[in-house]
This record gives structure tokens, C-alpha cells and sequence, in this order.
């Protein structure tokens, strides 16, 4: 079963859109034996990720960088936490990553400006390396090839919430729908990416 | 698991909850192993929606002070658990993330057409002429991705326009190789082989722009003396373009 170990291996994580590296959820496990230079490679694995994530949902690079540092740190301080089983270290970290951002939003802003500003995006890319670029473009355009087939309803609903910061409670009242359609079209509409994507997390042996 | 609660996963998981709700629909997520699934599935999905974000290149000085408080900052041990915490085996089937980074909807060896939308890929600018003639293949409107792992180690994932009779190629985590010898990228036509490029010395992986592509069927990695060879001498990967 050799060939099913590499397989294992290769499929599980969430890519980290850099060469080399070993992945996050290796990385973390030894993080959560105190291991720092193992911390300084999950730094260097997933900060880009961090602080783009913050930066879509909070939209102030000074105050990115503050919640990647939280993030970051959190990271260190409950590695031992993380249960593997619930999901790679990827979606742990940015997961935080995304509680924590919208803990700021939702703390400091009005939500009419938030409504707007979510409506817009960021165009400038500055690339660093052309191989991280395209890895992390192909992963873009795959994301953005899914989102684009959920129905408009679903689109909004999803990217409301998620880059929003928005509670469905917020989004349903912003589009005057009621609750239990807002809850649906964000199950379904994550079904169909989920779908789309290819995810699926099979417990087992 | 109930309708009613149940219906709350997609916003649970997109983190369109408040902390009240959170904390109901955790105690229900005990007590439903098909929820935590559906969960789980659902959560990596949107963390998924965080690829969709410019990637910025973090200060020095962010890093310096992370990993200075890092320092001085305990760790939690783990709280008491009831039950095994053995972490299972995973496996993410269909999701072919190569090791490197490169994700394609299908498993193995897969094509997928990617319809890039031209408006998106002009907002973004590429900087030097690499990076344009990337841009350029996997806009084009017939862009078609390889994804593979290498029988040496490592992964290969070509994306070809056959419009543009171009291709680019990303190599990751090929196995060091020997001293005196490099890779050498060829493309195959009816077991005929065409040198399409030489990684430098040392390297074990590359993003390269390669052409023409014409009516190439395979794309493949050998490994060679120094300064590469006529022909393949020692293949290392294969990755059929068809």
C-alpha cells in the first residue's frame, strides 16, 4: 500500500501555493509539541493566505497585519487543540483567520459602509514569484470558475457572508429576504462549490 | 439530524453566525456524526472562498514580531478528552492538490477547460514577460490542465493552449538531482522527443513557458548530464497531454 500512502499524502491538504515546503497539517502537528522552527515554516506556509484573508474582510492593511499577528499567535498558543479529524490545518487556521477579522469588522464598522465596500475588490496583484503566482492563480480561477456557478442569489449570499463579514441575519435583512431562504441559499450554494471543487473529507481507516 | 438546526450549516460554516447560535449549533454538531461531516466538508469549501484573494507578500517586520511573541507566549496543553484522539487517516478524494499547490477538479491524471474570464486576468498586472506569457496561456480560451504526480517524486502540472501553441509547465518537489546532472523538459510527438527546456542546476522545480506545443502528445522529465542531452536518456515523469 505504499503507492496509497503517497496518495494520502499528496491529496490531503489544502494547497499552500509554495514549493518545498512540507504541508500544514505536518507542520502543525510538530507546532503543537512547542516546536518554533517548525512555527517559522507555518508562518512562511501560511501567512499569505492569512493576511490576504484579513485583508479582503477588513479591508485596512495595518489592521491585517494585526489580525494575522493574533492569528498567527493563537495558532501557536492552541496547536495542541486541533483535531485532524475535523479538517485540515489549512481550513483550522483560516477559519480563525476568518472568526477573527470579522470580529473586527462587526466591532468597528457600520454596516451599510461594509455593505458597499464588500461590493468591491482589491485589482492590484503584486507578484512575488511567477511560480507561486500561478499556482495561486490557478487556485483562484478554479474558485472563482465554481462561485460563478451557483445562481446569483446563492453568489450573494455566500460572498455577503464570507467576505462580507456578515451574519445571515445581516444578509437577509440587507436584501429584505426572508431567513430561512438566506440559510438555504448559503447551504446550497456551498453544496454546489463544494461540488464544483471537488471536496469531500472521507473518515476512515 | 433535525431540519430546522440542520439548515443552519451552510451559514455555520461560512461563519454568518453569531456567537449564541454558534454555540447551539456546536452542541448539535456533537451529536451528529453526518452533520460534522457535512460540516467539515462545507468549511474546507469556504475556506476555499480565502484563494479568491490577492496574495500580499507579508512585511519582514510582521514576521519579527510573531514569531517574537511566539516566543514568549506558553502554549495550551491539551484539555482532557473523553474517547480516542488518534487522528484518523484522511483522505480528500477527488481534491488533487498536488503536493505543490495546484488544485484540478478530478482525480489523477485530469484536463479540465478553464474559462477564464479576459476582464478578470486584465485587472491584474503581470509584471515581466513570464509572467505576461503565463497569463496569456491560462487565459486562453482552450487552455487545457494536465495535472500529475512523477513516478521520481514530485509533480508536474502543464497547462497547454493549443490556439496559442503554448504551454506552461510547473514542476515541484522533483527528488534533488545527482551531482553533475539536471532535468531536461521534453515533448513527445509519435515517440519522437523535442527539447523544451533545461532547469538550472540544482533545481527541483521551475514554472516555464514552453512551445511550440503543435500536435505534442506527451509531455516528459528526464534527468541528464549537465548541459542536457539530444534525446531522453533517463525519464523521470511522464504527463500525457490528450
Amino acid at each position: 500500500m505504499s503507492g496509497d500512502g503517497e496518495q494520502a499524502r499528496r491529496l490531503r491538504s489544502v494547497p499552500s501555493g509554495a514549493a518545498g515546503r512540507p504541508d500544514a497539517d505536518e507542520l502543525l502537528h510538530r507546532v503543537a509539541r512547542g516546536d518554533e522552527a517548525a512555527f517559522a515554516a507555518l508562518y512562511d506556509a501560511v501567512a499569505g493566505r492569512v493576511l490576504g484573508l484579513a485583508r479582503r474582510v477588513v479591508r485596512d492593511p495595518a489592521l491585517a497585519e494585526e489580525v494575522t499577528q493574533e492569528v498567527l499567535v493563537e495558532v501557536w498558543r492552541t496547536a495542541g487543540r486541533f483535531e485532524p479529524r475535523r479538517g485540515s490545518a489549512s481550513a483550522w487556521i483560516l477559519t480563525m483567520t476568518h472568526r477573527r477579522a470579522v470580529d473586527r469588522v462587526r466591532a468597528e464598522q457600520a454596516h451599510t459602509d461594509r455593505m458597499q465596500r464588500a461590493a468591491a475588490r482589491d485589482s492590484h496583484v503584486s507578484y512575488d514569484e511567477v511560480q507561486e503566482e500561478v499556482a495561486a492563480r490557478l487556485e483562484r480561477e478554479q474558485v472563482r470558475r465554481c462561485l460563478g456557478r451557483l445562481t446569483p442569489v446563492q453568489r450573494e449570499a455566500v460572498t455577503l457572508a464570507y467576505y462580507g463579514g456578515h451574519t445571515y441575519r445581516e444578509v437577509a435583512e440587507h436584501l429584505a429576504t426572508p431567513l430561512p431562504t438566506v440559510k438555504t441559499r448559503m447551504r446550497d450554494g456551498l453544496i454546489r462549490m463544494r461540488d464544483c471543487l471537488g471536496v469531500s473529507l472521507e473518515a476512515g481507516a | 439530524m433535525s431540519g430546522d438546526v440542520h439548515t443552519l450549516s451552510g451559514a455555520y460554516a461560512l461563519g454568518a453566525v453569531d456567537d449564541v447560535e454558534r454555540a447551539a449549533f456546536e452542541r448539535h454538531l456533537a451529536e451528529c456524526e453526518p452533520c460534522r461531516v457535512e460540516v467539515a466538508e462545507l468549511r474546507e469549501t469556504a475556506t476555499r472562498l480565502a484563494d479568491d484573494t490577492d496574495l500580499p507578500v507579508p512585511s519582514p517586520g510582521l514576521r519579527e514580531r510573531t514569531l517574537a511573541q511566539v516566543a514568549r507566549t506558553p502554549q495550551l496543553r491539551n484539555p482532557p478528552t473523553t474517547g480516542s484522539v488518534k487522528p484518523e487517516r484522511r483522505r480528500w478524494r477527488g481534491w488533487a492538490a498536488a503536493a505543490a499547490a495546484v488544485v484540478v477538479a478530478a482525480s489523477g491524471a485530469s484536463a479540465v477547460t478553464w474559462s477564464v474570464s479576459s476582464d478578470r486576468l486584465g485587472q491584474e498586472q503581470a509584471a515581466g514577460e513570464q509572467a505576461r506569457q503565463v497569463s496569456e496561456v491560462l487565459a486562453a480560451a482552450d487552455a487545457r490542465v494536465y495535472n500529475q504526480p512523477l513516478r521520481a517524486g514530485g509533480a508536474a502540472t502543464v497547462v497547454v493552449s493549443r490556439e496559442r501553441d503554448q504551454g506552461v509547465v510547473l514542476l515541484r518537489d522533483l527528488p534533488q538531482p545527482e551531482a553533475g546532472r539536471t532535468y531536461q523538459l521534453w515533448l513527445l510527438r509519435d515517440a519522437v522527443p523535442r527539447s523544451v527546456g533545461l532547469l538550472n542546476t540544482g533545481a527541483t522545480g521551475t514554472t516555464m513557458v514552453i512551445g511550440p506545443v503543435s500536435a505534442a502528445a506527451t509531455f516528459g522529465v528526464s534527468s541528464e548530464p549537465s548541459g542536457g542531452s539530444p534525446a531522453p536518456t533517463r525519464i523521470v515523469g511522464t504527463v500525457e497531454l490528450g
